[in-house]
């Protein structure tokens, strides 16, 4: 049966069960998120290849608006002023994250291939679930939120870069500096005629945007921005997610960001599940000989390497002793970036790297939650 | 000289009574009828009902003949108003508080484009930059009280209390190791006996001592009387307001010292602001009259607290916060002085009132033309000024020692050429010399019958 003849009554189940098992989680006080990871995992059989294309694409939509609705938060001012903090964390994410978990699979007997794609799995935390975790307990304002976007938002800038080295490897075995100096060229370019946009283009519809707010092109503009921005990035082999950012700040300079987030808001909480049940479908748990202990290994590094870049890069930041280790017990997630990744790999390794990210991203759904009441206990303890 | 002043507030009072001290003759004008009535029983001079925007008024008050108008009233428009009249009507010099300057040019730059002269206002006076600018310098020289700069800042005057650590109580001034480049103006003594002091008079703990010199020798001098350096790195501001911005930039343009500076604020809205004008600072939305979770630990590792939010009882819950969780220094905005004693209760010293610093701001503008600047000390009945010798003072060309001075009155610093000078008796007075002197007021209303 071709699935995609009853459109309205499947996407009117799929909100259903969406609706059903997020109220569920809820009750629970279980993350709604992993609800639908969940459930995309346990569907994932069932579905087929047109079903998930559709859902793919709505996928998107929603983790697009996602960051679309981040970079209103973050006029230009604002993201000069962290950037200006942030890269040398940045720089030691990579190090800890990407570069020791790249020795530690080497030394544990992977290929060289195969390490360096274990490394690139491990080095992005999920901005998806970071995100959504933040807006969910309330964290987005507090002092340490800015510094864990900040960072999400290096790493997206960085990804690209690396999607690009690693699948270069894999097709031709071999990068040319040329290759990554034209992504890096890329990002650049990207976000200077961002910036120029938005300080000679939409700063000066500050008084079209608070005129016309309240009526219903305005969704329709605002739409627009985000997708053509998001589209041009893709176009260009460069995360989608960092073009609708770099949108939405670019529309924050208008001085309107409350209101449009208003108005994306509705659409976003429609689309994001899709997401995370995309997510949950893609991950293959297939069987194949796995290293138990290597697995251990590297997943104790996973955490080990974000609690370091936490702390330290939170107290580098100009974080207080307690927002750091709240920001270090909030970055084991892995996501959507390291699944971008691991379908480079081998079946084989795929179905390990699939265990990998199944566990960071539950347990740092939970990790995220506690960390909080750690940093209390920590803080105590070490009398602060 | 004949002063209007417009606005009978304590802004307005503290100026007409200053003033008035000084032998001007000061009218205040107040539209509030029952004000004017206790105002005109408290103070001799003349109270007149009546707003200063009104030309009728304003004649009554004789602005044809007066020299300067001060417009102090809480509307930035009624000053600026007042001013523009004034200055039609021939008043030399005029002078408004406004609250928000781009409303009638920054003090620093025309930002409406309009220049002072079509305004009409010769001095704007924000009483947000002012007290913004006080707590910038109490951060950027923490071990002093008192801080006063001359001489486009080559040039400065601290106090400092000696502490039991500095091992140099019960020495005389003559024996005091200080750096060259910096001398000892004024002593007030802890039972609150106030003196210019000889080389003969010892120093002991407790004191506060007043030092002017080179600005760059002044830190060391004062690390030897006080001996406690504070390590400023970490500045929290409670409150995101005009004074809270106004700090956080001048913290972002000093690049010597590098503070860590974060701002919590309340209100979204203003965040938002915030977010798009500072390019250093952290912003971080709070809800600062709770002792909510964040704020308290922001608090507990900040070097320096200032409680700006403008709101006195969230203030003072602040700086006790500070206080327990051991902040080093805390900086409080009172803005109903009365609440003053509430402070000393509880033992916070560094507190701003905006009123006060206001009227000594605009009290910089009401002197002769050579003096430069002014400044009454905060406790002493003592005045520091800089003036400029004319051509024809008495003084020029002569030595220091015979040059007559009168008794309370020392010369701290000359500054020649950019150059700063430590005057002995022996250095000879030039003209375009700026003198730095620190005298009583009896000495300061007869100045001029001495240089």
């Amino acid at each position: 049966m071709d699935h995609t003849e009853h459109l309205f009554l499947l996407g009117g189940i799929a909100l259903l069960s969406f609706f059903l098992v997020s109220y569920l989680f809820q009750r629970l006080k279980l993350p709604s998120l992993l609800a639908y990871v969940f459930l995309g995992l346990a569907l994932s059989g069932l579905l087929t290849a047109p079903d998930l294309r559709i859902i793919d694409e709505i996928a998107r939509l929603g983790i697009l608006l996602l960051f679309f609705l981040l970079g209103l938060h973050f006029p230009l001012a604002r993201l000069v002023n962290i950037s200006r903090r942030v890269w040398s964390v940045g720089f030691m994410d990579i190090g800890l994250n990407f570069g020791v978990t790249f020795a530690l699979a080497y030394l544990l007997g992977f290929d060289l291939l195969a390490a360096l794609i274990i490394g690139g799995v491990a080095y992005a935390t999920s901005s998806s679930i970071t995100v959504k975790m933040l807006e969910d307990s309330k964290r987005l304002k507090s002092p340490e939120g800015e510094f864990k976007l900040a960072l999400l938002v290096f790493e997206d800038l960085a990804a690209p870069v690396m999607v690009s080295f690693l699948a270069g490897l894999i097709l031709l075995g071999a990068v040319t500096a040329e290759a990554i100096l034209i992504i890096f060229l890329k990002v650049v370019l990207l976000t200077v005629v961002s910036i120029l946009l938005a300080l000679y283009g939409f700063r000066k519809l500050d008084l079209f945007a608070g005129r016309y707010m309240s009526r219903d092109f305005m969704p329709l503009f605002a739409m627009a921005v985000g997708l053509i921005f998001a589209g041009i990035a893709e176009a260009m082999d460069l995360s989608k997610l960092l073009g609708a950012f770099l949108a939405g700040v670019m529309l924050s300079e208008t001085g309107t960001s409350r209101e449009f987030s208003r108005i994306i808001m509705p659409v976003k909480d429609l689309t994001l599940p899709f997401f995370f049940f995309w997510f949950g479908t893609t991950i293959t748990l297939g069987t194949g000989i796995i290293s138990l202990p290597a697995l251990g290994i590297l997943l104790i590094w996973a955490l080990a390497g974000k609690l370091i870049v936490g702390f330290w890069g939170g107290r580098m930041y100009g974080l207080s002793f307690k927002g750091s280790i709240r920001t270090a017990f909030s970055l084991l997630q892995r996501g959507e970036f390291s699944v971008v990744i691991a379908a480079m790999a081998e079946p084989v390794l795929r179905a390990f790297l699939g265990i990998y990210i199944v566990v960071t991203a539950i347990a740092g759904v939970y990790l995220f939650r506690w960390a909080p009441g750690i940093a209390d206990r920590l803080a105590r303890r070490a009398g602060r | 000289m004949h002063i209007v002043i417009v606005g009978g507030g304590d802004v307005g009072q503290e100026l007409a009574k200053n003033l008035h001290a000084r032998g001007h003759d000061v009218v205040l004008l107040d539209k509030d009828a029952q004000k004017v009535e206790r105002l005109s029983e408290e103070l001799d001079f003349q109270v007149i009902k009546g707003s200063g925007a009104n030309l009728d008024v304003l004649h009554k008050a004789k602005i044809k003949s007066a020299h300067m108008l001060i417009a102090a009233t809480e509307s930035d428009e009624v000053n600026i108003i007042a001013c523009m009249i004034a200055k039609t009507m021939g008043v030399r010099y005029t002078v408004a508080r406004v609250r928000d300057p781009e409303s009638a040019g920054d003090i620093d730059m025309d930002a409406s484009g309009l220049t002072r002269e079509q305004v009409g206002v010769d001095t704007i006076i924000s009483p947000e930059k002012a007290v913004a600018q006080e707590i910038a310098k109490m951060i950027q020289f923490p071990g002093a009280v008192e801080i006063e700069y001359f001489a486009k800042g080559l040039a400065m005057m601290v106090g400092v209390y000696v502490t039991e650590k500095a091992q140099i109580a019960g020495r005389s001034i003559e024996d005091l190791p200080l750096p060259k480049g910096c001398i000892v103006v004024g002593i007030r003594r802890p039972d609150g006996e106030f003196f210019l002091p000889g080389g003969k008079d010892k120093i002991r703990a407790g004191d506060k001592v007043y030092l002017t010199g080179r600005s760059s020798v002044m830190a060391e001098a004062s690390w030897l009387l006080h001996r406690e350096k504070t390590r400023v790195s970490r500045v929290i501001i409670l409150g995101g307001g005009m004074i809270g911005y106004n700090l956080a930039t001048i913290l972002e343009s000093n690049r010597k010292a590098s503070f860590i500076t974060k701002i919590i604020e309340k209100s979204e809205e203003r965040c938002e602001m915030l977010y798009r004008n500072l390019s250093k600072t952290t912003v971080v939305q709070g809800d600062e009259t709770e002792i909510s979770y964040f704020n308290e630990e922001e608090i507990a590792e900040a070097d320096i607290l200032v409680a700006v939010t403008g709101d006195d009882c969230t203030n003072v819950v602040a700086s006790v916060m500070g206080q327990r969780l051991g902040v080093k220094i805390i900086i409080s905005e009172v803005t109903r002085i009365m609440y003053k004693h509430i402070y000393d209760t509880v033992g916070i010293t560094q507190i701003v009132n905006p009123h006060q610093i206001t009227a000594a701001q605009i009290l910089r503008y009401t002197h002769k033309e050579e003096v430069i600047s002014l400044s009454l000390l905060k406790d002493e009945v003592a005045e520091a000024e800089e003036l400029v010798l004319l051509e024809s003072s008495g003084v020029v060309g002569r030595k220091i020692a015979e040059a007559n001075l009168p008794r309370g009155l020392i010369v701290g610093a000359i500054v020649r050429d950019s150059e700063v000078i430590i005057p002995n008796g022996e250095t000879v007075f030039q003209p375009r010399d700026h003198l730095v002197i620190f005298a009583m007021p009896k000495v300061c209303s007869e100045l001029e019958c001495f240089l």
